[in-house]
């Protein structure tokens, strides 16, 4: 009974604290609906969009976009170059950058995977996912390329059958040939060309050469006989002006003799003349004298001629009396060679037959070379075929042959592991580094919000705000005060946080210490303010711390401190971005981990300074500090 | 000539009033009493005298008019006390003195002297929340004082001290007044403010019902005297409802074992007969008597018709 009581004082204890209540019943639907809208379980497909960058060297075309398979949230940037896409990286723009690189198109790809390894987790599983994503793909072309190959090997054993059935018939062919072959040489030994041809050969030879000279002779002996005639009928002719001119040349001598005798007589009286004469009769008779004279000499010597032709014109008359005697020789002669010429034809004749005798016989072995020539084209055809077999033979070995050489090249090591990866950190830093931003962000939102409203409800709790508020000294001067002693203590606990970095874990903060500085004060001043404000709205302390964890539990997880923003909605992933404990991880990691100085944290910075701003506003319109 | 001047304050909550056109003139170097019983307004008045709040109709003029810095010339000592706990006693009123505008040397002129005055100097380095419920009591005016105002609030200073303590605050208290301090005191103890106070204010439900000096206000108001009987296992209730009506007294009262009788300075012996020959024939063995003058509860018990209601 006592136990039950206590248990029931217990219940009624817890019912009547408001917090309580809250907690209880209002804070699992919240909480639910909170981190179950934002994490749906690490499946890429449910996340927002996931972009991949790429910058693709490879020396063919590959579908990448084939290879991401369902993932319809996957979005593919080309990059040029690994600076654009680490930029990009650095920005957030990109969830992972893969360089592809690779000598052709059968050898190993070499991935570059370049990631963002400021948080312990995302940059992992998005690496892990890139390497399943691209494995998929080389493993299909692997998959295919051996297809490739067993489908050769396949096809060749297939043809192979064919080809040897093939090869048995062309030794059946070659076979027959040879038969017909060893049969027409058998025929060819039997017949002795050479000598039929050369005897032949000489006989026709003789023979034609013989009927030339006889048919020329001939013809010349025709012609001779003609002229002969001719001849004969022109001497008669001659004979006959011979006489005829014999009796001119007494007629035209006695005529001469007496134009002599005349011109004598004439030239005695011109001479008479030119003596008796004068000047210039006595020239020109004088010339006339001297023409006669020429005139006279000249039918003097014509008359010597004509007594010299009539001596020759009586030679003449010898000489045709021996021609005649002579022409009568040469027809006797003629009659006997026309004898002579018809013998030689008549043995002519009996020559030739014998030829045609001979051509006959040509042509029963004209037939029997003709059918060995159709033998030999015959066989020339099943060459042929059988060179076609064999080239299509050859064909067929030479592509398998040409397919094998290919394959060959085929390393087996590049088709057991098609890519090889590299990674490619974005950020040079340890995990203790990534811890150190995100521990740092944990521990200053717990003390500065805790302390805070800690602190201000303990002054109010003890009158001491009340003091405050009837001292002369302002709000202001007293928020000043409690911000810059709460940021002094936040910055001390940062100062052990950082130091036991750098010393424990050799983590290095060096390059950015300033920013780290600024960060820091910046983070501390916004939690301060949500000390302020948790302080103001609540009236214990207990009431405010478990009003602190209740809004720092649900943005230790929201917040990408423990678990990635990239896994988040992408409604979620904004509301997240404006949750102070964000932007301080957002900071923190920025500075310490990827070197970010305020300008690359404007975002975050600008969304602080709002926050704080709006607070210290707040704050300051209230009565109590 | 009044120091602080309430002329016509009104303060409502909503429809609830709290202050009922209050007008009071409290002089300068005088203890003033404020009395009344919870919800009477004290509280409030004097957190609108502070500034603490704002009244909704009226005014409080201080230094007849002057200009001066009120925050520097006015303060409270609370009733609870007002210190950070894990400070020590004068890193407590090193702080308080700075933020009430104290320069340096000041502060340390004043912490020597309040440390010495309220007799917390051996306590000097202790951690405030290890000085006992007295001396935490005495820091937190010390704490109210450190920059010497002119007006001083005290809001029951000295519950649950020991009388020994109630002495010495009392005295120190005087001689605050003897230093030429105003005094506005809260308290629920009639013989506090019958002490120490020069004049005092009567509140009822945010009305103004006497204002005066006690000696005063306990001639006009406080009556009757009381005669008090230590009844052996104390009178039950059906009796004193029979008393009441058998004798016609409805003014008495009983608390545990003591029965009041309230009676005039005249005719009141055969009342007192009456009543004890009743109680005796009834079988109530008395075990003793006295009689008590009238004082400022009695005051406030007739003028508010209640017994004061202790917070």
């Amino acid at each position: 009974m006592k136990l039950i009581d206590i248990i029931w004082k217990e219940i009624s204890v817890v019912k009547s604290q408001k917090i309580a209540l809250l907690l209880i019943f209002l804070y699992p639907f919240l909480a639910i609906f909170l981190l179950g809208s934002s994490f749906t379980g690490v499946d890429i497909s449910s996340m927002g969009n996931v972009n991949i960058g790429v910058i693709n060297n490879l020396p063919y075309d590959i579908n990448l976009f084939e290879a991401m398979g369902s993932q319809s949230n996957l979005l593919l940037t080309e990059f040029d170059d690994v600076n654009s896409m680490t930029a990009a990286l650095k920005r957030k723009e990109v969830t992972v950058g893969l360089k592809l690189e690779s000598p052709g198109e059968n050898q190993r790809i070499n991935v570059d995977m370049h990631y963002d390894n400021s948080n312990l987790l995302a940059s992992g599983i998005f690496i892990d996912f890139a390497k399943i994503m691209l494995q998929r793909m080389t493993v299909e072309k692997t998959r295919t390329k051996l297809a490739e190959i067993i489908s050769a090997v396949q096809g060749l054993g297939s043809n192979l059958e064919g080809e040897l059935s093939r090869i048995s018939e062309f030794k059946e062919n070659l076979v027959e040939a040879e038969e017909s072959i060893n049969s027409l040489e058998a025929k060819l030994n039997q017949l002795d060309i050479g000598e039929i041809e050369s005897a032949l050969e000489g006989q026709q030879q003789s023979i034609s050469s013989f009927e030339q000279k006889n048919a020329q002779f001939l013809s010349e002996l025709q012609t001779f006989k003609t002229s002969f005639q001719q001849m004969e009928t022109e001497i008669t002719t001659l004979n006959a002006s011979l006489s005829n001119y014999e009796s001119q040349l007494g007629v035209v001598m006695i005529q001469l003799d007496a134009s002599i005798t005349q011109m004598d007589s004439l030239i005695v009286a011109l001479q008479a003349e030119h003596a008796v004469a004068v000047e210039p009769e006595k020239t020109v008779l004088a010339g006339r004298i001297a023409s006669l004279q020429g005139i006279r000499s000249d039918m003097v010597d014509s008359k010597q001629v004509m007594t010299n032709l009539q001596t020759v014109l009586l030679e003449l008359s010898d000489e045709q009396s021996t021609l005649n005697t002579t022409i009568t020789r040469a027809n006797i002669l003629f009659a006997t060679l026309e004898v002579e010429s018809g013998n030689i034809t008549g043995a002519l004749a009996s020559s030739s037959s014998t030829l045609n005798g001979m051509n006959s016989k040509l042509v029963v072995f004209k037939s029997a070379l003709d059918e060995v020539r159709l033998l030999i084209s015959d066989s020339r055809q099943s060459k042929t075929d059988i060179e076609n077999k064999l080239t299509a033979s050859e064909n067929l070995l030479s592509s398998f042959s040409e397919q094998m050489v290919a394959f060959s090249e085929l390393d087996p090591s590049v088709l057991a592991q098609p890519v090889r990866f590299y990674e490619r950190k974005l950020f040079k830093v340890n995990p203790f580094g990534i811890l150190v931003a995100n521990i740092a962000a944990i521990v200053l939102i717990l003390t500065c919000i805790l302390l805070t409203s800690i602190i201000v409800i303990l002054e109010r709790m003890e009158n001491v705000s009340l003091r405050m508020k009837l001292s002369p000294t302002n709000k202001a001067t007293f928020l000043l005060g409690k911000v810059i002693g709460q940021l002094a203590i936040a910055g001390v606990e940062a100062a052990i946080i950082f130091a036991v970095a750098v010393l424990a874990f050799g983590v290095d903060l060096s390059g950015n210490f300033l920013n780290l500085f600024g960060g820091t004060l910046l983070i501390a001043l916004s939690f301060i303010c949500i000390g302020l404000i948790i302080a103001n709205i609540t009236r214990t302390q207990a009431t405010a711390m478990l009003t602190s964890l209740l809004l720092i539990v649900p943005m230790l997880f929201l917040s990408g401190v423990i678990l990635p923003l990239e896994f988040m909605e992408p409604m979620m992933q904004i509301v997240s971005s404006f949750m102070p404990l964000t932007i301080a991880n957002q900071i923190f990691v920025g500075t310490i981990i990827k070197g970010f100085g305020f300008v690359e944290l404007y975002k975050e910075i600008a969304t602080i300074v709002i926050i704080i701003v709006a607070v210290i506003l707040f704050v300051m319109l209230k009565d109590e500090i | 000539m009044p120091i602080i001047s309430i002329q016509e304050v009104h303060k409502s909550y909503g429809k609830k009033t709290v202050l009922d056109k209050l007008s009071l003139d409290i002089n300068q170097g005088e203890i003033f009493g404020l009395l009344g019983s919870n919800g009477a307004g004290k509280s409030t008045v004097t957190k609108i005298i502070l500034g603490l709040e704002r009244a909704t109709k009226g005014k409080v003029v201080f230094f007849d008019g002057k200009k001066v810095d009120l925050r520097r010339k006015v303060s409270l000592v609370p009733q609870d006390t007002a210190f950070y706990k894990d400070f020590s006693v004068e890193k407590n009123m090193h702080f308080f003195a700075s933020i009430n505008g104290l320069n340096s040397k000041l502060i340390n002129k004043r912490v020597d002297f309040l440390l010495n005055w309220l007799n917390l100097t051996e306590f000097r380095k202790t951690k405030a929340s290890f000085l006992s419920g007295g001396y935490q009591r005495l820091l937190n005016i010390a704490l109210s004082i450190l920059h010497d105002p002119e007006i001083i609030f005290l809001d029951e200073p000295t519950v649950g001290l020991d009388p020994k303590m109630r002495k010495m605050f009392w005295e120190k208290i005087n001689e605050l007044k003897q230093s030429g301090k105003t005094i506005i005191l809260t308290t629920h103890y009639m013989d506090e403010a019958e002490t120490l106070c020069d004049r005092i204010a009567l509140l009822k439900k945010g009305k103004l019902l006497k204002v005066g000096k006690p000696e005063q206000l306990v001639k006009e108001h406080g009556g009757i005297k009381v005669m008090i009987l230590d009844i052996e296992g104390g009178v039950k209730d059906e009796d004193l409802t029979k008393i009441r009506q058998v004798l016609n007294q409805n003014n008495l009262v009983t608390k545990e074992n003591l029965f009041f009788i309230p009676f005039e300075q005249t005719h009141s012996l055969e009342k007192i007969l009456a009543i004890t020959q009743w109680l005796m024939s009834n079988g109530y063995n008395i075990v003793s008597s006295t009689t008590k003058e009238p004082n400022l509860e009695d005051v406030f018990l007739n003028i508010t018709g209640e017994k004061m209601v202790i917070e």
